[in-house]
Parts: structure tokens; C-alpha cells; sequence
């Protein structure tokens, strides 16, 4: 199970998204900040467990 | 449904090699069964039968002058609508897409199967821009199960998935980023392969999170789904991260049994959150491969959240300029997902990257001493179409569509190969477990299947014929 992450406040949702050039709909906000919550319940879980510094991404980059 | 269901890719193909029909007749028998029984289950979202008789004509003049018409002459396939078709605009079930020019290409596992000498008779039905698990599109209709037309069909290559299980075409072409060639195989009551990542071209495949896209087949028996991984397998150079490693056949290997092969029940993660008749699919399994052994996969479920931050953060990238300018034009349900996504804190996707190196650290030491893990696919058979947004399991609230995800996402995060097998269970809605292997395994993966499916275990019953339209869902 993911950690509980209070839900965002829409009226955060609506100025990080308008930062990035998206008009949210005001219908559409409660469902948008439910995922955007679920993501952070994610993010929260991943960053809670410490990587060693020297642990590096693996894209695929073969100049 | 009133046109016969197709025999079996291998028959097909032995019977249109040892000139006992032709491909011709063949793919004219498939287009009248796709006529007849597409209405009921909207697994198509184009019928190609113009361009599928000229390829037949094409495989039956190669065997009218003693040529080699390929290991799959005359069989039909049919490719997700994420594939480039030539002459197919790539919908990746999305309204928008259908502004953008038609391809003038196949793309590459499209024109890996009709070089084989299959022939693409249309494209599928799946989530807009293959973004969730139940193929329940706004625009084009939820396309339904075909054990079950209440319910989903999984998604998001839920058309591909349920064509096969109702004998409108014995191959298709799929893409799992999180589990979406799997999740269907599984609802459906199909074979199912999401190969190594890397393994199988994406060139001329609209993406969703290019870190963790991957093309593989659907199929109603292991030999069919050998021929087709057989034929789509290898390196391009077309597309930056698919393997230079040269093809390793699997069709011969299918007959070499489980002997010397290393089995063992995933637990921990895989054991959890899931209904009582998934987990007994995988003791049914297990049994019958006499694998006792369990293991625990560390930090499996902390590397679905990791799955789902990577797919966030380049899905959204990807679809930023759309979000921008036309917004409204998305399914409201994969809408929400992207817009969510676009305001991902940059140090979390990263985080997750870095994550995904060290988890397929430890899943490789692993593998150094199993060669095979057994695991559910779904933790529940497909959900009715419609479903409400939250589900209870195993004891705890979970959402419905999402969770559909829990057991297939932390193995498609680090691109082991995966094949979800049918489990019988007459009379029983369909469930697949998931046998998975270290990088590049494939081979013994369809060992096992092939072993269980000799033995009555895992087998892709034809669902039954459905009258009807499948209506605007």
C-alpha cells in the first residue's frame, strides 16, 4: 500500500499548473489533485528509503 | 456469431504451406468472423481487408513460384492502434490523434510479422494513449471481455487481447509499459509475452514512457506464441533501446520440458492485496511444476511506486504540448492522469530512476539461483465495465483500476521478461499467473508454459460466440 498523502490544494494544483502553461477546468481540479496525491503517496515511498550517493540512473545514452 | 473461429497460427500456417487452403481463403474466413463477431465485444477500431487480401495474394503467389512465404504464411494478426500502419492514421486511442497524418510506414513488429508471412487484418481497440488497465475509452467504447461482456477486457492492449480469446484473430501485437500486455492476457483468459526490454522493436510505436515500453504478442497456445516472438525478435537500430544482442530462437526449446530449471513462488509483495482465487492459481501452478520454494523480491512494492513515478514523469513530458493546447480533446479518465503527472516534483522522477538501478542490482543476484518466478498477474478477475473507482481486497480498500497493476509493475520496471499463462479453471472467470525470468530468458519461459500446457494446467479456451453491438460504452 502506498503512504496517505494529504490531497493537494487545488488552488496549488491550479497555480503550479498555470506555471506550466495548462488550464485546468475547475470541474476537473478534485480529480486532478486525487492523482496528483496518489503520485506524491508514491514519490513519498520511493524517497523515503536512502540510495547511496553513488547509485546513478540507467537511461539508455550512448553518445 | 455465425463464421467459424480460426484454427490455431500453427495450423494455419502448415495447412497454407502444404497448399491445402490459401491464404486468400483464410483471411477472407477471418474478416467475415471479425464482421460477425466484432459488433458484440469492439476489440477493432479498423478492419484492414483491403490491404489484408493483397498480402494474402502476395504469400500465395510466393508459394505458387516455390518461394519461402515465411514460418506464419496466411495467419491473420491484428496490432494495437499504437502500431504504425501504413496508411493508418496511429489513433493510441486518443480523438487527437486523429488530426495527424497516416503513417507511411508499418511500424517495425508489424512489418517483422508480415515479412513472416502473417497478415494484418486490423487495428485494436485500448486505452487513450495506453494509459491505465481496462480499455474503457471515451471515444471509441469500452471493449468488452469476451468470457464476460459486462465486464473489462483489461488494458490497455484490451482489443488485441480480446480478439484473440474470442478467435477473431490468432495473433496480436501489444505493448505493456506497467502491464498492459499481461493485464489483458490474464482478463482474457490468454497467453500473453512481454519479452526482455529491449528485446522487441518499438520503432513505429506511439510511446507512453520510453524507459519502460515494450511490443510483445498475444496467443492461444505457446507454440503460437513461440512462432510470433520468434519472428519479431532482434536488433534495430531504429530504435535506441533495443538490444544489439543477436535473436535466440525459442520454438525449438519448447520441447525441452522444465528439467534443470530452478522454480520458485514469489511471496512478500506477490502475496498480498490480492483475492484468494488469484493466489490459488499461482499454488495450482506451482504444483503442478512441484515448485515448493518461496522468495522474497525486495522492495517490490516500493518499485511499483517507482514504476508508476517514471511512467508519470515521462508520459506527462511526452503529452505536455497536448495538455497545453487541447486538453478538453483527452478521455476525461487518462486526462487526470496526465495533468496530475505534468506537476511531478523532478527530484521524485529521478529518484526513481536511481531506485530502479539498485532494485535491478538485487533482483539479478536473485536470479543467480532462480531461474523461473512464479507470481499472480492480476490480484482479481476483470472487473464489471463501469466499475466503482474503489474495490476491497484481501482485507483493505484499493482503487479498482489501478491496483489492477500491483503484481505486473515492479517487473516490467526493471524489463524482465514475463509470460502470463492461462490458468484453467472451468466455469470460473479467467486469471493468468505470471512466470517470469532474468534478462533475455525468454527460452524458459516458454519451456514452463509449454510443460503446463501439456499438462492441462494453463490453456486459452475459445470464449463463446456473443451476439449483439457492444454499443457506446
Amino acid at each position: 500500500m502506498l503512504c496517505a498523502v494529504a490531497r493537494p490544494g487545488e488552488a496549488l494544483v491550479t497555480d503550479l499548473a498555470a506555471r506550466l502553461g495548462l488550464a485546468i477546468d475547475p470541474a476537473w481540479l478534485p480529480a486532478v489533485a486525487e492523482q496528483l496525491a496518489g503520485l506524491l503517496a508514491a514519490g513519498a515511498l520511493v524517497a523515503e528509503m536512502p540510495l547511496p550517493d553513488d547509485v546513478e540512473a540507467a537511461p539508455v545514452f550512448e553518445p | 456469431m455465425s463464421a467459424p473461429a480460426l484454427p490455431a497460427a500453427r495450423e494455419i500456417a502448415d495447412a497454407v504451406r502444404a497448399r491445402r487452403t490459401t491464404a486468400r481463403d483464410v483471411v477472407a474466413a477471418a474478416l467475415l468472423r471479425i464482421k460477425a463477431g466484432d459488433p458484440a465485444l469492439n476489440c477493432f477500431t479498423a478492419i484492414t481487408g483491403e490491404r489484408a487480401l493483397a498480402d494474402a495474394a502476395r504469400v500465395d503467389r510466393l508459394i505458387g513460384e516455390g518461394r519461402d512465404p515465411g514460418p506464419l504464411a496466411g495467419v491473420p494478426f491484428a496490432a494495437k492502434n499504437l502500431f504504425d500502419v501504413a496508411g493508418v492514421v496511429t489513433l493510441a486511442g486518443s480523438r487527437i490523434n486523429l488530426d495527424r497524418p497516416a503513417p507511411a510506414r508499418d511500424a517495425a513488429a508489424v512489418a517483422a510479422l508480415t515479412r513472416a508471412g502473417a497478415v494484418l487484418v486490423g487495428t485494436t481497440n485500448m486505452e487513450e494513449y495506453a494509459y491505465g488497465f481496462t480499455t474503457e475509452n471515451a471515444h471509441f467504447g469500452a471493449t468488452r471481455n469476451p468470457h464476460d461482456p459486462a465486464r473489462v477486457a483489461g488494458g490497455s492492449s484490451g482489443g488485441s487481447a480480446a480478439a484473440v480469446a474470442a478467435g477473431l484473430a490468432p495473433l496480436a501485437l501489444g505493448t505493456d509499459t506497467n502491464g498492459s500486455i499481461r493485464v489483458p492476457a490474464a482478463l482474457c483468459g490468454v497467453f500473453g509475452l512481454k519479452p526482455t526490454y529491449g528485446r522487441v522493436s518499438r520503432a513505429g510505436v506511439f510511446p507512453l514512457a520510453a524507459s519502460l515500453d515494450h511490443v510483445g504478442p498475444f496467443a492461444r497456445s505457446v507454440h503460437d506464441l513461440a512462432l510470433a516472438y520468434d519472428a519479431l525478435q532482434g536488433p534495430d537500430p531504429a530504435d535506441p533501446a533495443c538490444s544489439a544482442r543477436p535473436a535466440a530462437r525459442v520454438l525449438p526449446e519448447l520441447s525441452r520440458g522444465t528439467a534443470g530449471l530452478r522454480i520458485a513462488v514469489a511471496g512478500g509483495h506477490f502475496a498480498r492485496g490480492a483475492a484468494p482465487e488469484a493466489l490459488a492459481a499461482v499454488e495450482r501452478v506451482a504444483q503442478a511444476l512441484g515448485a515448493g520454494r518461496r522468495v522474497t523480491v525486495p522492495e517490490a512494492h516500493r518499485a511499483r511506486a517507482a514504476a508508476m513515478l517514471v511512467t508519470a514523469g515521462e508520459a506527462a513530458n511526452l503529452h505536455l504540448a497536448r495538455l497545453r493546447a487541447r486538453a478538453a480533446d483527452f478521455d476525461p479518465i487518462t486526462r487526470d492522469r496526465f495533468l496530475a503527472a505534468a506537476l511531478l516534483p523532478a527530484a521524485l522522477y529521478v529518484q526513481a530512476q536511481r531506485f530502479r538501478a539498485w532494485f535491478r542490482a538485487r533482483v539479478r543476484a536473485l536470479f543467480q539461483d532462480v531461474d523461473v518466478l512464479l507470481a499472480p498477474t492480476t490480484p482479481y478477475p476483470a472487473p464489471p465495465i463501469g466499475a466503482p473507482r474503489t474495490t476491497t481486497v484481501g482485507g483493505s480498500e484499493v482503487m479498482t483500476r489501478p491496483h489492477l497493476g500491483v503484481f505486473t509493475q515492479p517487473l516490467s520496471f526493471i524489463g524482465l521478461p514475463v509470460l502470463s499463462v492461462p490458468v484453467v479453471q472451468p466455469g470460473a472467470l479467467p486469471l493468468g499467473v505470471q512466470l517470469v525470468a532474468a534478462p533475455f530468458a525468454e527460452a524458459a519461459l516458454l519451456r514452463v508454459a509449454s510443460a503446463l500446457e501439456a499438462e492441462g494446467v494453463v490453456a486459452a479456451p475459445l470464449a463463446p460466440p456473443r451476439a449483439g453491438s457492444a454499443g457506446a460504452t
